[in-house]
């Protein structure tokens, strides 16, 4: 996917100004509320017009103020998920879903393993007053995808929902991309949440783009450092689960590099969840405050991860020391005090153990990653508590 | 025994006419309602409180003013009426259509105002929604906004038809007191009253008159429970 915006427009008091390209296929949406990240959507699915500016998505031009062309949203091919829902309230679910199928796209969903994948089949003669707030989200996520969008935008999907809920609705989320190919925006005012989704942000300030890309750069972009910090930025990874034990209340995960690395990938133990089970995806996050580093390994202690890594950045901030580390491609983020930093003196380069408890990583289902880098056979720095995972093309 | 015994040729002439009328009416207005109700609740233009003020307008002046002014407009010698006359031979006062006509005026703000709250009450973000659908505008109004908005509308309906039965100033004096032509309920009662010996006919047509108004009131309420249960 190829999505240019180039848009300025003013609303009452709010400028809204964005110029970048979007290349990436699934991209998370970061921001305070009221920051202009509805207006984004709005303005890609053409329900507000630009002042001025171009907005392209691959080869097709949607709005050109100096052409003075402005394609109408039914004919854009764009699906929105509202934060609402909007189901219509005078159909019932079967009406709803295929609502929107009527459009004449160049591809066409099976509705039934639409409704398959997103457990809905039993409401399909229910009115949307009689769902759920997750039942009528899936609904409508289900009823955005029968109209074959070219990309789909989610709109604060969850806000609506208990937090349980979201937490069941996200591998639904995750599944689209998966299942579909079908590239994906989503809104969120919560960090933790979008990078369930993806590592790709754009975080947008007072209507304007601070800057986009991979989380862990963005951290040491001066700019968005505090704003990702405050809003609870974790190291997010994928990985898959090997093996479950339930006696111990253990799993073991091996976490897949995200870039080509020379050693097995690192693997780690997280906490046992019933209904996850071995050979699934999983994507995962452990918060930079639950991470311990040391000079050499630490016995005797109830963190049941111990990880060999590198130092790979640093950054001073007033009140602390971020630091990402390196572990066999598995990168992870901690924070610590000025008094640690001082004491320790974190040095790029510098071999390091990083300590977190099972406990710490907080995983849910997921789709199979697109990228799985190679891996490039030699003798491995291997995770202290287990055996060098078998992970790689050979077993995904 | 048959209804026929009981009530007088000109007394049923006057129900006859009133139903018509007020049928006529609300059929009549229901376009224009729907128009002006859907441009005063989603469209801001320079001159919409002008609009919205002159659509209220008769509904707090004196009914015969309304009458006096519209036969001042579309009678024989009237600004407009002078040259539907002329050009088209209409005469638009004086007879049935005049009825129609006063009673359009008259009824046209509560339909109007029914119309424009519900359509303000019907989510914009719904049709927003449709649209991102691939609806067009037309089909998302035929399809969401018109159904979303229908209990406000057939409730501006039956206010516009129970408006137009309850009309008498208006209808007086722009369309006359015609009895077989333009002589409504209210009317053929105000007449019976003045008639020596008329009191039973204006009774009579007192408690039609009650029965009919009653009858629009459960239609309304009816069809707005129907309306309810469609939506959830």
């Amino acid at each position: 996917m190829r999505l240019e915006i180039r848009s300025e427009l003013q609303q009452g008091d709010f400028k809204f100004a964005i110029d970048t390209t979007i290349t990436n296929d699934t991209v998370g949406i970061f921001g305070a509320s009221g920051a202009g990240k509805s207006t984004l959507l709005h303005l890609i699915s053409g329900l507000k017009q630009p002042d001025s500016g171009r907005i392209i998505l691959n080869d097709r031009v949607f709005a050109d103020t100096e052409r003075k062309l402005f394609i109408e949203p039914n004919k854009r091919g764009i699906g929105l998920v509202f934060q609402d829902g909007r189901l219509f309230p005078h159909m019932n679910v079967k009406k709803n879903l295929l609502f929107g199928s009527k459009r004449s796209t160049n591809y066409q969903l099976d509705f039934n393993h639409v409704v398959k994948t997103l457990e809905i089949k039993h409401l399909l003669n229910r009115r949307p007053s009689n769902l759920s707030g997750g039942e009528r989200q899936r609904v409508a996520i289900g009823r955005a995808l029968l109209s074959a969008p070219e990309l789909l935008l989610l709109d604060e999907p969850f806000s609506a929902i208990d937090v349980s809920m979201r937490l069941e609705l996200m591998p639904f989320i995750s599944r689209i991309h998966s299942e579909y190919s079908i590239p994906l925006l989503m809104i969120s005012h919560d960090l933790p949440e979008l990078l369930h989704l993806t590592d790709h942000l754009l975080i947008i300030e007072d209507g304007r783009l601070l800057n986009q890309g991979q989380c862990s750069n963005l951290l040491f972009d001066t700019e968005c450092t505090r704003r990702l910090m405050n809003s609870g930025a974790t190291s997010s990874f994928n990985g898959k689960i090997l093996a479950r034990n339930k006696t111990n209340g253990t799993a073991r995960i091996a976490v897949i590099p995200t870039e080509p690395t020379a050693s097995a990938p690192a693997e780690i133990l997280g906490p046992y969840i019933e209904t996850i089970t071995a050979g699934e995806f999983v994507r995962g996050q452990i918060a930079p405050k639950d991470i311990i580093l040391s000079a050499a390994p630490v016995e005797y202690i109830s963190a049941q991860n111990q990880l060999r890594a590198v130092i790979t950045r640093t950054l001073d901030l007033a009140d602390r020391t971020l630091v990402e580390v390196k572990a066999s491609g598995f990168t992870l983020l901690t924070e610590v005090t000025k008094k640690s930093n001082s004491d320790f003196i974190y040095n790029v380069g510098e071999k390091i153990w990083v300590l977190f408890k099972a406990w710490s990583v907080n995983y849910t289902p997921s789709r199979k990653p697109n990228y799985i880098p190679e891996i490039i056979p030699q003798k491995a720095h291997v995770a202290h508590n287990a055996a060098p995972a078998k992970l790689d093309k050979i077993t995904i | 025994m048959n209804i026929l015994n009981i009530i007088s040729e000109s007394e049923l002439d006057a129900v006859i006419i009133s139903l018509k009328v007020a049928l006529m009416c609300a059929i009549c207005s229901f376009p224009i309602s729907l128009a002006i109700g859907w441009i005063l609740a989603r469209k801001d233009f320079y001159g919409k409180s002008l609009l919205d003020a002159v659509i209220h307008l008769p509904l707090v002046m004196p009914p015969v003013t309304v009458g006096y002014l519209l036969l001042l407009t579309l009678g024989v010698r009237g600004i407009i009426g002078k040259y539907l006359f002329q050009w088209f031979h209409i005469r638009l006062a004086f007879n049935f259509y005049a009825a129609i006509i006063a009673s359009v005026v008259v009824s046209l703000p509560l339909f109007v105002r029914s119309i424009r709250l519900s359509f303000e009450l019907a989510d914009k973000g719904i049709e927003d929604a449709a649209r991102t659908l691939g609806a067009s505008k037309l089909r998302t109004f035929m399809v969401i906004t018109l159904p979303l908005a229908l209990p406000g509308i057939l409730s501006g309906f039956i206010l516009s038809f129970a408006r137009s039965l309850g009309e008498f100033g208006a209808t007086m004096t722009l369309a006359g007191n015609i009895e077989g032509e333009t002589r409504t309920l209210p009317l053929a009662i105000y007449s019976f009253m003045n008639i020596p010996g008329g009191e039973g006919a204006a009774m009579r047509l007192a408690g039609l008159s009650v029965i009919l108004s009653l009858g629009a009131f459960i239609v309304s309420e009816y069809l707005a429970i129907r309306c309810r249960r469609l939506r959830t």
